[in-house]
């Protein structure tokens, strides 16, 4: 009687990972150059089994050399801020924070646009975002921490995430303002606002290592992030040690954030809702609630990214659209379930 | 269980709230803890728990120091059932039981189908089987103590530390708890150490009882020798009365306010 929910649940996950299968493949169809839903086939059938070839070489570059890594940007970026998402609500007992509230996002975003100011490679965009991302959400739990003085944590936590976000953010402008206007600026601002248009392969097998590197850990790490769930005393009466569990989880979660911001600049809210998205769908436990963000995280930023290119002629920067499309969820899910959070 | 609390001094950044306290505790009994608000109840609990270093004297249990234990070695032992509280995330009830089973698993891998059958069984223990898949948020005050209470046996801890299994729950529930944990002592092997405000939960239990008083007294003996009308004045600083209620031949003691 027990194990239908887990099977239910596994149900709901597979469910979702077919969807995102069916939009992987839409997604290779749809641009400016027009590729038939049976080209396409035909172009990776031919491919996998070494056929000959019945298709041109703009086809096929349209579809390995703009399409494909444009995909797996989208689904890597969406994945790495959802399960970083998950992983801080749980680790800071705190149902309203992501990446972006807790300054993480800016904080990388800063490193990033450093690294790209001093013309830093892709691998140092990584290490500057990692740090300095890293370092944000060092600054906001130890001010939070310090601030609250016991159990009034969770809006604390929020308003510290600000001052540091807002803080990085400003170092941001600043860099801005330094940067040389002909070539520099318009790269930071462009890539600031959220767009995954001018990802390459490169970039994306560069930025999706550590995004593995902290997701494995996590993921295997997901049964504790239950037990944190219900505080530090408790689960160190449970038998977790729970300072090295928090700074590692915490490394890992800031590992995903700064490498997905270092490909796709800061894109808001995604970390914040799709993680109650899934929890809507399978509940709380971290068991099946990480796996299951891990895959709609990347259906959510896929398909914006889909609608980011097709909505208008000129492309809308996707950071734009998951706001507009974020906000009404959060106060949604501010409003269902206010008294819960508050307590 | 052998828990033996040996001249336990304990505090706050080296500021003592509780000194000199010793006392022992087996299995199958259980103990009272009784005193005002903020005399170190919750400080004294947190040191047996290892949350606290003691700042001075030892704590053996089963005849081991466990002052140099790893969290995992405390949970297999100990276990802790805090407060009802309302968790951040609507958790079904299975999964706060199976959140016992923590310490008992590897570090990276989750509670399989054995672990979900303690959990199971441990609910079942306490009456309230048909709760597993219920979200914790929505079930009563009463029935949220005695999950948490079952994640402790989950643990399968032998001393339970239970802090104020009582407070917040309304009358009925407050007595389906203690009836609980009478049942538990009784029948199950572990040993139960428990605070509450209510002198009569003491008499009703049938356990051990330690008053603490505000100078740093504390006082450790059967309910009968501890709780008397003189102590509990110099403690809590009211007149009281215990009188005696028959029921054929079966009496028991109550704590009334003295008129």
């Amino acid at each position: 009687m027990k194990t239908t929910s887990v099977t239910a649940e596994n149900l709901k996950i597979s469910t979702v990972t077919l969807l995102l299968v069916i939009l992987v493949f839409v997604s290779f169809l749809i641009g400016r150059y027009p590729l038939a839903p049976s080209m396409v086939l035909r172009i990776f059938v031919g491919k996998a089994l070494h056929l000959c070839r019945s298709w041109t070489d703009d086809m096929e570059a349209v579809l390995f050399k703009i399409r494909l890594p444009r995909i797996a940007a989208a689904m890597v970026v969406g994945a790495a801020l959802t399960a970083s998402g998950a992983a801080y609500q749980g680790m800071f007992r705190n149902p309203l924070v992501s990446p972006d509230i807790l300054g993480v996002s800016a904080g990388a975003g800063f490193g990033a646009a450093l690294a790209i100011l001093l013309s830093w490679g892709i691998v140092g965009i990584q290490l500057s975002a990692f740090g300095f991302g890293l370092f944000a959400v060092m600054a906001t739990y130890v001010v939070s921490t310090k601030f609250s003085k016991n159990r009034d944590t969770v809006l604390v936590m929020i308003l510290a995430g600000v001052i540091v976000g807002t803080l990085f953010s400003s170092f941001v402008s600043l860099i801005k303002y330094v940067a040389d206007p002909s070539n520099k600026l318009p790269a930071i601002t462009y890539w600031l606002m959220g767009s995954l248009s001018s990802v390459s392969s490169h970039d994306v097998f560069v930025a999706s290592i550590p995004v593995f590197l902290g997701l494995i850990p996590v993921l295997l790490l997901r049964w504790r992030l239950n037990v944190m769930s219900f505080g530090d005393e408790e689960a160190k009466t449970l038998g977790v040690n729970t300072g090295v569990l928090r700074f590692g989880v915490v490394v890992c979660a800031t590992l995903m954030t700064a490498s997905a911001v270092s490909i796709s600049g800061v894109i808001g809210l995604v970390g914040l809702i799709v993680p109650h998205l899934a929890r809507l769908l399978v509940g709380p436990n971290y068991k099946v609630l990480l796996p299951m963000s891990v895959v709609m995280g990347a259906l959510f930023l896929l398909g914006v990214d889909d609608l980011a290119r097709t909505m208008y002629s000129a492309e809308i920067p996707l950071g734009i659209i998951t706001s507009v499309v974020g906000a009404p969820i959060f106060l949604y899910l501010l409003l269902s379930s206010r008294g819960s959070w508050t307590n | 269980m052998n828990l033996e609390v040996r001249k336990v001094t304990c505090g706050y950044g080296g500021k003592a709230v509780v000194s000199g306290v010793t006392f022992t505790l087996a299995s199958r009994d259980s103990l009272c803890l009784l005193g005002p608000n903020g005399v170190g109840k919750t400080t004294l609990f947190k040191t047996i728990l290892g949350l606290l270093k003691p700042l001075a004297g030892e704590i053996f249990l089963d005849e081991e120091d466990i002052a140099g234990w790893s969290r995992r070695q405390f949970a297999v032992k100990v276990g802790y059932v805090p407060q009802v509280h309302t968790p951040p995330f609507p958790f079904k009830v299975i999964d706060v039981v199976m959140l016992g089973r923590t310490a008992h698993i590897a570090p990276l891998s989750s509670p399989g189908r054995e672990d979900r059958e303690i959990a199971e069984g441990s609910l079942a223990t306490l009456g309230i089987a048909s709760l597993g898949d219920r979200n914790y948020t929505e079930i009563s005050g009463g029935e949220r103590q005695l999950v948490l209470i079952a994640r402790a046996l989950a643990q399968r801890a032998e001393l339970l530390i239970m802090d104020e299994p009582t407070a917040n729950l309304d009358f009925g529930n407050q007595i389906t708890v203690l009836n609980q944990v009478k049942k538990l002592v009784r029948e199950s092997n572990v040993g139960v150490i428990m605070t509450t405000h209510f002198p009569n939960h003491a008499f009703f239990t049938g356990s051990k009882v330690a008053v603490m008083g505000r100078n740093n007294t504390f006082e450790i003996g059967s309910a009968d020798g501890v709780i008397t009308e003189e102590h509990l004045k110099k403690v809590y600083g009211v007149e009281v009365k215990i009188v005696t209620v028959r029921e054929g031949d079966h009496g028991t003691k109550v704590v009334v306010p003295a008129a």
